[in-house]
């Protein structure tokens, strides 16, 4: 929130600055009182009890009308800062790309038939509409640079402007308690200029060409819970393995190295404990194969 | 002692007695599973809890602080002292109250028992559907959650009534509505707030074990069922319930700033009519919890400035706090510390939930570290040295001897800055994005360092907790003799004996303003003969 | 005495009317996904007739009050037992005339998603007001008896007059619930 990179998030940290510089005049007020009395008022040995004072109409009214007045004041700077980063409600065009939150990966959809998991590219500059939505419990889809944060739940849809202005790679973070690997459950955005984003989703949304290691992939019943084609949009428990090789990273912000995936494809549950992809005890020889077949899907 | 006395007793000091005391032993158990995470985030990526353990540490947490300590401690504190305060022999219904101590002990058991039965509940403290569900949540956890919350909600329903009728039909002559003791005011509005509130949590409860037990469908959106409405219902309950946890704190520092400031409270009638705005208003804030649901923006601003409106009564309440300090002859005990800490502390945790009713910045902290340091600036900062305070204070009318000022002290400062080295740094990582409810968070800039004060201030915190322990117990050996009245107090349980004898008064003085003692040590200038003091 | 239990009942009833509140606003909410299975569900006359007898009971248990006669808290007994009869009968109804609901059979998995929804909530709803009733009865039974063993003065008076508010609360909850799920579904 510190380092924001888009208007939108931008808007968001300086009516926080704003709202800091109020609070801390606020408090530092509070404190002086204290303080104040504390020091001056503070009982002395023989001191008798004062004279009782009971109250102070005009000194209760002040202090009732100036929060008043204070609080309205914040409240409409909140609704001109809602109005400016806030995505309509009910959008009159398509989203730019659907994000589904799973437990416990992020699904990233564009209109073209690409389909990610994890890495979300987005093109620097432009503001895209996402839509949000859950597979299961309730997520949040939070990337804290770039946007407002949104609730992922289950048959409702939720949606946001993402954008960045400049290139570069922002960590988000799921930030509703969603099960034991919420704390897994974290993403990037990848924000590139306009060319090699549209490479890239182009990319994307193709099919590799046929590997023999596909039929292991298979029988090993990895397809029950991975899609392998970019259009295959079944409900999958696992995510989209299409393009598996063209990502930076794995699950447990593993890098994506030959020896991680396979690392990854036997014990998954050392790696994020909880998970919901098992953990398999493959012969040395089609660890091997699996690996190379999705070191293929890129 | 009498064990069976005890435990058959239908005593209102006994009961409350009880209350605090099981609020205590939960304190110290919700306490050891805080160091538990403590320990488990001090550093990135560490493995000394697994996910599933960490995700049960934490729900069992959050529950058990809040309805396991602040709870029973709150109605303890009130059960032992309205009657006392208002001059009367007992509550109106002894029975009752003692069934709603019990009630809060089943509830208790049923909680954690389930740690027993195949594991504890793991779905966080307001238990979000469908994550709740049988679905998702298989085990049993859920349900011994929902059902021990059931309990200790009956509980506490019980004894609001039992507060109600209480104060409206066995105080002292003379007093009169407008000369309540503000603990006893605020206890009774508080009580009318919980009537209201408590009822939601329970349909609301009613609703997922029917969900769970029985395959009904009401936060199951594969059937048509409404994840939010879980939502609202649990929070239209859960935000009165924070509001239900400070007010009785609220009352017990608007007893302790004068007496030991030597002036009666400032704008007694603002305090008061504050407080029911207060209670009115947090029942229409509940949203707030909500704001990162893609609800309607106008819908949203509404529960936003009630929100904020909250500030205003809770401001004035501050300022005449302050204000009772200024011109007065303050007395630094132990009880005054905590007392005087409580108002910054509280003021800071109340800004930092300001902060949230601000729909864009909740749009970017909600569900962060930040919440978590709003949370325990409110809860500990607020409510629990609100406790401090009060335990200092009535001790001595409790056990008939004073607590160690010297332990007292050297657990204030312990207290003090174990509290603020946990949590203030949570502020910050709550805006460097560190989510809530993580068990554990990768090697990212400061995010170690921070956390590791914070775990390293948290076990300041509990060893001050622990002096605090250890005076309690040695006191009421070592302790000074109190006498009936060792802080030249107002109110009428002062003039009870130290501890008081079962019915409480021998005979209750007349009460002809707030401060009948005062009147009675001050017959030159009573209260009543001053203007504005009646 | 009196006054402290009249008042103690009515803030306990205050706690009651809200938690009813809650469950026939989960009800409304629900209402326009059910409302076609509340349609071919309900008997509106039968439920009718049941309703009567309840109210009658409302009746029955203030004279019971006023003059503290035996036959009267018997009378409501009985009247109470008579709804929950239709209560079961209802639910048995139920359960047979539509095999889709599936609230009592867990694993049943051919449903239909509005149907169940309505058996949610409807059977939640008046479960627990069911429920509420068999409590009165009980406490009824139980003054009935105390009546029978001599055991009555002026405590036993305030009691019953206690227990009256309470039965009239829930009576009142019935006349809600009917007007809500009954009335407003067949219009
Ligand atoms: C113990 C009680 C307690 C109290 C008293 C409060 C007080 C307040 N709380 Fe807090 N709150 C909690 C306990 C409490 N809270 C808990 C437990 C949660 C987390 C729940 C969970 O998710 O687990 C929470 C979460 C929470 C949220 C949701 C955050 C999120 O999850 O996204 C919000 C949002 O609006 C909020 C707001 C407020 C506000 C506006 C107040 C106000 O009442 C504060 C008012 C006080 C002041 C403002 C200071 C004093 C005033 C003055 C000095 C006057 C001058 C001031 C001005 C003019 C500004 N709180
Ligand atoms: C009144 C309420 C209350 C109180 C008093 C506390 C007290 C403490 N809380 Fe609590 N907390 C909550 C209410 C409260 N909490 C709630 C509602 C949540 C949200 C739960 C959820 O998300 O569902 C939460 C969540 C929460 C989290 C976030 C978990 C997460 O999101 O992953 C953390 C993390 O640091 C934390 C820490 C602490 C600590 C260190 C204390 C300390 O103050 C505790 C100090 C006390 C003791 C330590 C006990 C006494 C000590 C002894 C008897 C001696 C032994 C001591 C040692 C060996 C050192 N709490
Ligand atoms: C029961 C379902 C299931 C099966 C079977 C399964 N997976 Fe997975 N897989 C998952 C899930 C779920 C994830 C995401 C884990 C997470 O991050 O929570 C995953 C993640 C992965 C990843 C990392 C992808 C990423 O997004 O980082 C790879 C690679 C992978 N699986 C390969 C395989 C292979 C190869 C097989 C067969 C041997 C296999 N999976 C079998 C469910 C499954
Ligand atoms: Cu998904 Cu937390
Ligand atoms: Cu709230």
């Amino acid at each position: 929130m510190f380092h924001p990179q888009s208007p939108e998030a931008h808007a968001i940290a300086t009516l926080f600055m704003y709202f800091l510089v109020l609070a801390a005049i606020i408090f530092l007020m509070v404190v002086a009182i204290v303080a104040f009395s504390v020091v001056r008022y503070r009982a002395r040995p023989g001191d008798t009890d004062p004279l009782p004072s009971f109250g102070h109409r005009r000194l209760e009214i002040t202090w009732t009308v100036v929060p008043l007045v204070l609080v309205v004041a914040i409240f409409v700077f909140t609704l001109r800062t809602m109005a400016e980063v806030d995505a309509p409600l009910e959008p009159d065009r398509p989203p730019d790309l659907v994000i589904i939150g799973h437990q416990w990966w992020w699904e990233a959809r564009y209109p073209n038939g690409a389909t990610t998991a994890r890495e979300i590219h987005i093109p620097a500059g432009r503001r895209l509409l996402a839509q949000i939505e859950s597979a299961d419990v309730i997520h949040d889809f939070w990337v804290p640079q770039l946007a407002r944060k949104m609730d992922a739940v289950p048959g409702r849809i939720g949606y946001i402007w993402l954008r960045s202005d400049v290139p570069g790679t922002f960590a988000g973070a799921c930030s509703e308690f969603c099960g034991k690997q919420h704390a897994g459950m974290r993403f990037d955005v990848i924000a590139e200029p306009e060319a090699e984003f549209a490479a890239w989703v182009a990319r994307q949304a193709e099919t590799p060409a046929y590997d023999p290691g596909e039929r292991l992939f298979r029988e090993r019943k990895c397809a029950e819970c991975h899609a392998i084609t970019p259009g295959d949009r079944r409900p999958y428990i696992g995510p989209p393995l299409a393009h598996i090789a063209s990502r930076k990273f794995l699950g447990g912000n593993l890098p994506n190295t030959s020896g991680n995936l396979t690392l990854w494809i036997t014990s998954p549950q050392s790696i994020l404990p909880g998970n919901r992809m098992p953990d398999s005890r493959l012969p040395a020889d089609e660890l091997q194969a699996l690996t190379r077949f999705l070191e293929t899907r890129r | 002692m009498n064990i069976q006395a005890w435990l058959s007793t239908i005593d209102h000091k006994k009961i409350g007695v009880l209350y605090m005391l099981t609020a205590l032993f939960f304190f110290v158990v919700g306490g050891l599973e805080a160091m538990a995470m403590r320990a488990q985030l001090s550093a990135p990526n560490l493995k000394f809890l697994s996910p599933e353990v960490y995700n049960q540490i934490f729900t069992m947490h959050g529950t058990t602080m809040i309805f396991l300590v602040v709870m029973p401690a709150l109605v303890g504190f009130g059960v032992y002292l309205v009657p006392l305060m208002i001059g009367a022999s007992d509550m109106a219904f002894p029975r009752l109250n003692a069934l709603g101590y019990w009630l809060t002990v089943g509830g208790g058991f049923l909680l954690y028992v389930s740690f027993l039965a195949g594991g504890a509940p793991d779905a966080g403290w307001f238990s979000y559907a469908p994550l709740s569900e049988k679905t998702y949540s298989p085990h049993a956890g859920s349900d011994y959650w929902a059902l021990g919350l059931l309990l200790l909600s009956a509980g506490s329903v019980i004894a609001a009534v039992n507060f109600v009728v209480t104060i409206a039909s066995l105080r002292a002559p003379g007093m009169t509505i407008r000369r309540l003791p503000l603990f006893v005011w605020i206890t009774l509005v508080n009580s009318v707030l919980i009537l209201a509130a408590m009822p939601a949590l329970n349909a609301a409860l009613v609703m997922l074990l029917s969900d769970r037990l029985l395959s009904a469908h009401f936060f199951d959106p594969t059937h048509g069922g409404s994840p939010i409405l879980w939502q609202h219902y649990f929070w239209i309950f859960g935000h009165p319930e924070v509001y239900i946890m400070v007010l009785p704190a609220f009352g017990m520092i608007s007893e302790i700033i004068p007496v030991f400031s030597r002036k009666p409270i400032f704008g007694y009638g603002f305090v008061a009519a504050s407080t029911l705005a207060i209670a009115f208003l947090s029942l229409g804030v509940w949203v707030h919890h909500m704001f990162a649901v893609a609800l309607g923006r106008v819908f949203i601003s509404v529960f936003a400035a009630a929100s904020m409106l909250i500030a205003v009564p809770t401001g004035i309440k501050i300022f005449n706090w302050a204000a009772t300090l200024v011109g007065g002859s303050i007395r630094f005990t132990t009880a005054m510390l905590f007392a005087v800490a409580f108002l910054l502390e509280f003021t800071f945790g109340g800004l930092s939930g300001l902060a949230f009713a601000i729909v864009p910045i909740d749009w970017q902290l909600t569900d962060t570290y930040f919440v978590v340091a709003h949370l325990h600036y409110v809860a500990f900062g607020g409510i629990a040295f609100a406790l401090f305070a009060g335990a200092h204070y009535w001790y001595p009318k409790i056990t008939g001897r004073l607590m160690s000022e010297s332990l007292g002290r050297l657990t204030f400062w312990m207290v003090v800055i174990g509290f603020n080295l946990t949590f203030f740094v949570q502020h910050i990582l709550g805006l460097m994005g560190m989510p809530r409810r993580v068990y554990t968070y990768p090697d990212l800039p400061w995010w170690g360092a921070l956390n590791v004060i914070s775990t390293f201030g948290a076990v300041i915190l509990g060893l001050g907790a622990l002096v605090f322990c250890c005076n309690l117990i040695t006191s009421l050996v070592f302790g000074t003799r109190a006498g009936n009245d060792p802080w030249d107090a107002w109110t009428l349980e002062w003039a009870a004996e130290s501890p008081p004898r079962e019915d409480n008064f021998d005979h209750v003085p007349t009460v002809r303003s707030r401060r009948p003692l005062w009147d009675l040590k001050h017959p030159e200038a009573p209260d009543w003969a001053t203007p504005g003091g009646g | 005495m009196r006054q402290r239990a009249r008042l103690g009942m009515a803030m306990f009833l205050l706690s009651e009317a809200v938690f009813f509140f809650m469950l026939i606003a989960a009800f409304v909410y629900f209402r326009t996904q059910s409302l076609a299975a509340a349609r071919v569900n309900l008997s509106l006359g039968a439920a009718a007739v049941f309703t009567a007898c309840l109210l009658a009971s409302s009746f029955t248990m203030w004279r019971a009050a006023v003059t503290g006669l035996r036959g009267w808290l018997a009378g409501t007994i009985g009247l109470g037992g008579v709804f929950l009869f239709g209560q079961a009968r209802e639910y048995q109804r139920l359960s047979i005339a539509d095999a889709g609901w599936t609230f009592y059979t867990p694993y049943q998995t051919t449903y239909s998603p509005t149907k169940s929804l309505f058996g949610t909530t409807f059977l939640t709803l008046t479960g627990l007001h069911a429920l509420h009733v068999l409590v009165g009865i009980v406490m009824l039974a139980i003054l009935l008896g105390l009546a029978s063993s001599r055991r009555s003065g002026r405590r036993h008076t305030v009691v019953v007059e206690t227990v009256a508010l309470y039965w009239y609360f829930v009576d009142i909850v019935w006349v809600a619930i009917f007007a809500i799920v009954y009335l407003w579904t067949s219009l």
